[in-house]
């Protein structure tokens, strides 16, 4: 790695120079290593280990925001001039930013969090086959075993003109294993996490990878699900999806402080959805893929409520949204790298897990589905969809077989009222979220649901 | 140093320590923003790219390494850490290119006029946009408005003497607006992509002004089977399925539909697409892949037949076949066949004549969930989040809570009723409106 101090020393020396001619700027500045091996067919299709440095620095001025981004030390002058510039040219109006306090600080990644580091390529390599090679064993029907996995030590600079000078360090290990099996012309698909928050995570996972290979194997066999209406329980990790897309989206006050309709459609203490539902964001518990001690503008990340029992408590901020809808920073801007804007995000959503038993929620069920695992899931802020890995049917309370490409969809807000019980045990997964071309790790957290009504998109 | 010397240099590093040759891509970005967000002007950014991508062969073995470092310390490094992790990289088969015989043709691919473009510009145009959409429409809001435009090099040199500079500009615009209120999110987003500075912008926003007052009326629509219009925007989604489906990868692996169906008529005859990399102005045309090969143009699908695979050096090996020009790889990561330009042919009449031939079907301008579908089936499900029911070429209304589903390859073998004559780029895909009967309709 580079020498860390000096670079400090040269972002902060700007700072010193020159006359202050704009409100407020920010640098941000970062180097990162990875390592990414790729296995597909039973071999190793891709092993690299990538390195990136660069940095940006942001400037407002009466309002307006200007940016630049850099790859070279040497363009920070030149950056520095250039966002300064940009600012300048929109200013327009006043610069309003939430007050937050004066940060110095280092963060440093726990050993637990970089555990890879001492572990040798081969030594991935070799885990990675291991499970590749088991999941071939389940039957003729798989024609392919991909296993992706990838880590990264990054560090990050951020460097205010309030006088913030804090450093973070982040490692990061992500490892996912999707199997596909093909019978009689129909393929089926099914994935699951080896890990999203450590290496020793990788290990003993020898059940899980037999059994998502079993599915896949099952969905060449399985009919498509019927279009409909559905009563269905939400296994946790889709439940998550959901926090996530259905309401988690909404809540990012970027969509909502300067669009007087859509705040008042958002306005606090509103009736959002069932009073059996908490839905909270907080990054600041450390040591998952979407935790941080402080966002992209240094200000500390901290828990903030945004359903509570169903009703409309909080929503995301970034300094900016904060400071123009009066209401409390809660460090939730983040870009995706150095290079990039920060915007407001979630890192950690979770769901508040409640009191029924999965039993309880199958009782009573006369035709539904139990959907379990995640694909994909998008909004519009009106309406829904995501895909489950695959789902159940259930028939008067009882389990039955398993169906395929079962996709959910409906009005949020009508959906989000027909949460009709929630589960005891929640489950937290890494995933990925992208916003405006910006794609950064995060987590959701929720025990199984239970909706009364969904609409399933068949064929 | 600057990029052609840096690229140079990183592959002679590697040359000399891997015996059986390398390659780097070496290429930098540099672009612009000017964003405007709810009906004001928000920020203007610059951005800034560089990447040197390696690729090493040793004793049998690809290994790969990329680094933005842009510093002659430490190439030497990169290249040893190329060597390094090859030794648990793929075996391959295949060997790096040799310099093409005769003179490569050399296309327009760079606009000095989109390089030029200034942000004071870019601020009235904006600024001017939005009054005339406000003036019109004023219960609506402009959520997004924004131009990128950005300028690129790159350089490619391999161990066997090829050797090649690209430079390309890029210009976008995109513009959403929305009218919100407790019960209905009407949105609409339109975008245009161009190498070139000519971008239409006024017929962009006029287009976004017309489906503002088509959407005023929400029409009622009663589920079950119906005709389905795509437009430009929304045939792109399932024009994927053909091309992912012809993708030398998939093809070796077993999962597309497409394989062992070479030279098989599986659609109705008047589906003919394909790929020209060689075009001018074309959004990702070239005239050498990322691995070097000549490109050149195949059809994929010629009268329902399905006529070629396209692949990487890689996967031609494996398929015991040549590289047809598709090894594309995005920074950091390795070649996999990919295609440039895609090309679907047009019909014999115009759309809005054939639309008016329509008693009632659905046209879909966007949609939610692309991409979580399964590809390889050919199933699609979609939300409807901009639709409108047409009778007799009219628009009655928007539709709202809408779903479609279906199957690609069977409704493009059972269930074509036209392709347009005219067609229009999105991004780098040419297509024209197509309307697919009995597609699975849900309205909740």
């Amino acid at each position: 790695m580079t020498d860390r101090d000096g670079l400090k020393d040269r972002v902060i020396e700007v700072f010193k120079n020159g006359k202050r001619s704009v409100d407020y700027m920010d640098i941000r500045m970062g180097e990162g290593e990875s390592t990414a091996i790729d296995i597909r067919k039973k071999r190793i299709e891709d092993v690299t280990r990538p390195r990136s440095f660069g940095g940006s620095v942001r400037a407002l001025y009466k309002g307006g925001w200007g940016f630049a981004a850099f790859t070279r030390i040497d363009q920070l002058p030149e950056a520095v001039e250039k966002a300064k510039r940009f600012s300048r040219l929109i200013a327009g109006s006043k610069s309003i930013l939430a007050e937050v306090p004066v940060v110095r600080d280092v963060v440093l990644a726990g050993d637990g969090e970089k555990d890879f580091l001492n572990k040798s390529l081969g030594h991935k390599v070799n885990i990675l086959k291991y499970y590749d090679k088991m999941a071939w064993t389940v039957g003729p029907e798989v024609v392919n075993v991909n296993v992706s996995y990838g880590d990264s030590l990054t560090w990050k600079l951020f460097v205010s003109s309030e006088g913030s000078v804090i450093e973070q360090e982040k490692a990061m290990v992500y490892s996912l294993l999707q199997v596909t099996a093909r019978k009689s012309g129909v393929v089926g698909r099914y994935h699951i996490h080896l890990t999203d928050t450590n290496f020793a995570a990788l290990g003993n996972r020898e059940e899980e990878v037999l059994t998502a290979a079993r599915v896949a194997v099952k969905l060449t066999r399985a009919p498509q699900v019927t279009s409909g209406s559905y009563e269905v329980i939400l296994d946790p990790l889709l439940a998550g999806v959901f926090a996530h897309e259905a309401f988690g989206h909404l809540s990012e006050a970027d969509n909502v402080y300067e669009n007087p309709q859509l705040a008042k459609v958002m306005r606090m203490g509103k009736r959002f959805g069932s009073p059996l539902l908490t839905i909270y964001d907080d990054p600041s518990e450390l040591n998952f893929r979407g935790s941080y001690k402080y966002d992209d503008e240094g200000v500390a990340a901290s828990r903030v409520v945004l359903l509570d029992k169903g009703v409309l408590a909080g929503r995301m901020h970034a300094r900016e949204t904060a400071g123009k809808m009066s209401e409390k920073p809660n460090g939730h801007a983040r870009a995706a790298g150095v290079r990039a804007v920060p915007i407001v995000r979630m890192g950690i959503t979770r769901i508040l897990p409640g009191k029924s038993s999965f039993e309880e929620m199958l009782a009573g069920i006369k035709k539904g589905l139990y959907c379990i695992n995640w694909q994909a899931g998008n909004t519009d802020h009106e309406r829904f969809t995501f895909t489950a890995g695959y789902a159940r049917e259930i028939n008067n309370g009882k389990l039955g077989g398993i169906v395929r490409d079962v996709k959910l969809t409906g009005n949020l807000f009508e959906t989000l009222k027909k949460v009709s019980m929630v589960g005891r045990e929640e489950i937290v997964a890494g995933g990925t979220c992208g916003k405006m071309g910006q794609y950064i790790p995060e987590n959701s957290a929720a025990p199984h649901i239970k909706i009364s009504r969904v609409e399933v998109i068949g064929v | 140093m600057n990029l052609l010397g840096l690229t140079e240099k990183l592959l002679n590093e590697a040359v000399r320590i891997a015996e059986g040759g390398a390659d780097v891509r070496g290429s930098t970005g540099r672009g612009m923003e000017v964003i405007f967000e709810q009906n004001k002007l928000k920020a203007i950014t610059a951005s800034q790219s560089s990447v040197l991508d390696l690729r090493v062969i040793n004793r049998g073995r690809l290994g790969a390494m990329a680094t933005n470092k842009m510093e002659e310390v430490g190439l030497a490094d990169v290249a040893k850490e190329a060597v390094d992790v090859s030794r648990f990289g793929q075996r391959i088969k295949f060997n790096l290119p040799r310099r093409p015989a005769g003179t490569l043709p050399t296309l327009k691919t760079y606009d000095a006029k989109v390089a030029k473009m200034s942000e004071t510009k870019l601020v009235s145009l904006g600024k001017r946009l939005i009054g005339e959409i406000l003036e019109r429409e004023p219960a609506m809001m402009v959520n997004y408005l924004g131009f990128a435009v950005s300028e690129g090099e790159s350089f490619f040199a391999n161990s066997r003497g090829v050797a090649r500079r690209e430079r390309g500009t890029s210009n976008s615009f995109w513009v959403e607006i929305s009218k919100i209120t407790e019960e209905d999110f009407f949105q609409i987003g339109l975008d245009k992509t161009s190498v070139e500075a000519n971008i239409n912008y006024k017929e962009v926003v006029e287009k976004a002004l017309e489906m503002a007052v088509w959407g005023k009326h929400v029409a009622k629509l009663r589920s079950g089977r119906m005709r389905v219009v795509f437009t430009p925007e929304t045939a792109r989604g399932l024009i994927g399925y053909f091309v992912s489906a012809a993708n030398g990868k998939l093809v070796n692996e077993g999962v597309s539909r497409f394989t062992g169906k070479l030279g098989q008529q599986m659609f109705d005859p008047r589906l003919t697409l394909g790929e020209d990399p060689r075009i001018d102005w074309g959004s990702s045309s070239c005239v050498l892949d990322d691995e070097g090969v000549p490109t050149r143009p195949k059809s994929i699908i010629e009268c329902g037949k399905v006529a070629n695979f396209y692949y990487d050096l890689n996967q031609a090996a494996k398929a015991g076949r040549e590289s047809t020009g598709n090894g594309f790889r995005e920074p950091y990561f390795q070649a996999d066949p990919g295609v440039t330009n895609v090309i679907v042919t047009g019909g014999e009449e115009v759309f809005q004549k054939l639309l008016k031939g329509e008693n009632e079907c659905l046209v879909v301008h966007q949609v939610l969930g692309a991409g979580q579908s399964n590809p390889y089936n050919g199933d699609f499900q979609l939300g409807v989040s901009l639709g409108y029911l047409a009778r007799n070429g009219e628009i009655v209304g928007r539709v709202k809570d809408v779903s479609i589903a279906g199957n690609v390859f069977d409704l493009f073998r059972d269930s074509l009723v036209w392709i347009s004559k005219e067609r229009e780029w999105e991004g780098a895909y040419y297509l024209p409106y197509i309307c697919l009967d009995k597609v699975s309709v849900t309205s909740s």
